[in-house]
């Protein structure tokens, strides 16, 4: 029987189940070396780190790129680029909070592409902003203390150029 | 249900800072030289990892520096550094030369000491030259009236970060100095120094924005009315 059709059973940490074919869930390298390690079960996996929202669009990104050649982390270091296709685009036009998730969550379950996909994501968020913007855009206080602040406003400084 | 824990996980989880640091750094390896300063600005947490990265940056990209040196703008010399470390302890970057070089200079009362004008940027090519002009805002001038030993010189520079426009940051500038002719060299005037250029180091800060001319104008005149105040007071103090 191939892989195809066998199916995989997944909980959220709420408590949903999810029930998906196993090439999706290989698409995670943490689930595949589970269910390689298991062999064949009927228990639901349980994914305490995932919630159910969270764990529906991650199971919509692997059946969407079921069929993509698995690649090593290698080669695809350097082929990461800043283009994005349409259907990774739309799949990205979520909220601040769900984007993170998304990130932990490719990076709890190993999910090497999707994890690219995220994190370019929000590499285009902080690009070309400045310290400040940044701070605002990710809610972020400033904890710098104003010893470490060096304020030189000496009178002399100016003159000093020679 | 799933709405209302969607909601308290976003509340919980608005900010970068909940990411654990290897998330972080594979997200500052992403972005260019300039951005990953702009984070390593924003908070401690983000400083630290954005030093391991800035240094990870260098190392792969090749990146070094080039210093410029002369004598009364004469015996203009470059010297090619290249990226050796980032020490974390000192929290201090590394530049040693990318070959040996030997630099000519003369010691004598009626020169002028020789001088590092310049430090800039080397192996980018991707235009972001013009971002990337001279760091230092002054150049410092180098010792060269004791023979034969290792002599450093230590400069400060001025930088916009850390929510303050004058953030003080140190760099050091090491060489020996010898009036003893490399190999296959004569000497041929008194007063001849060779220098040789050892290492360079400065804090990660050294490459952030510094003031813009127009800004530094505007403090220098405030500075210099305020100055005039102060000095106008005094004089009427002793007046009366």
């Amino acid at each position: 029987m191939a892989t195809e059709l066998k199916k995989v059973k997944l909980t959220s940490s709420e408590g949903t189940e999810f029930i998906i074919d196993r090439k999706v869930a290989e698409k995670s390298v943490l689930l595949k070396n589970m269910l390689e390690d298991v062999g064949e079960s009927d228990m639901a996996i349980p994914l305490p780190n995932v919630t159910g929202p969270i764990l529906n669009k991650v199971i919509d990104y692997c059946t969407h790129h079921r069929d993509d050649p698995f690649v090593s982390q290698e080669d695809d270091s350097k082929k990461v680029s800043d283009d994005i296709d349409d259907w990774d685009a739309e799949f990205c036009k979520v909220d601040q909070g769900t984007l993170f998730e998304l990130i932990l969550s490719a990076n709890y379950l190993d999910i090497k592409p999707l994890l690219d996909l995220t994190c370019k994501t929000v590499a285009n968020m902080i690009k070309g902003k400045t310290p400040d913007e940044i701070r605002k855009t990710f809610n972020i206080t400033n904890d710098f203390t104003p010893e470490e602040e060096e304020h030189v406003r000496k009178e002399n400084e100016w003159c000093e150029e020679r | 249900f799933h709405s209302i824990i969607n909601s308290a996980n976003n509340e919980y989880i608005s900010s970068l800072l909940t990411f654990p640091d290897e998330l972080l750094l594979l997200l500052f390896e992403s972005l260019d030289i300039s951005t990953i300063l702009s984070l390593s600005d924003v908070c401690n947490r983000f400083l630290s990892i954005g030093q391991v990265s800035l240094a990870k940056k260098f190392k792969d990209s090749n990146l070094g520096l080039l210093l410029v040196f002369d004598q009364e703008h004469r015996r203009r010399c470059n010297v090619e550094f290249a990226f050796e470390q980032f020490e974390l302890e000192t929290g201090r970057f590394i530049f040693i030369p990318k070959k040996s070089n030997v630099i000519r200079f003369i010691h004598s009362r009626m020169i002028l000491s020789p001088k590092l004008r310049k430090v800039l940027f080397t192996g980018i090519d991707n235009g972001a030259n013009s971002d990337y002009k001279n760091f230092i805002q002054k150049s410092c001038t180098l010792s060269i009236e004791s023979n034969n030993s290792i002599l450093q010189t230590i400069s400060t520079v001025y930088r916009i970060g850390r929510g303050s426009t004058h953030l003080k940051s140190q760099f050091n500038f090491t060489y020996s100095l010898s009036d003893i002719p490399p190999l296959s060299t004569n000497k041929n005037r008194c007063g001849e120094r060779w220098i040789t250029p050892v290492r360079f180091e400065c804090s990660p800060c050294f490459f952030y924005p510094h003031e813009s001319i127009a800004r530094k104008i505007i403090t220098n005149i405030i500075h210099f009315k305020r100055r005039n105040n102060q000095t106008k007071k005094i004089i009427r103090n002793r007046e009366i």
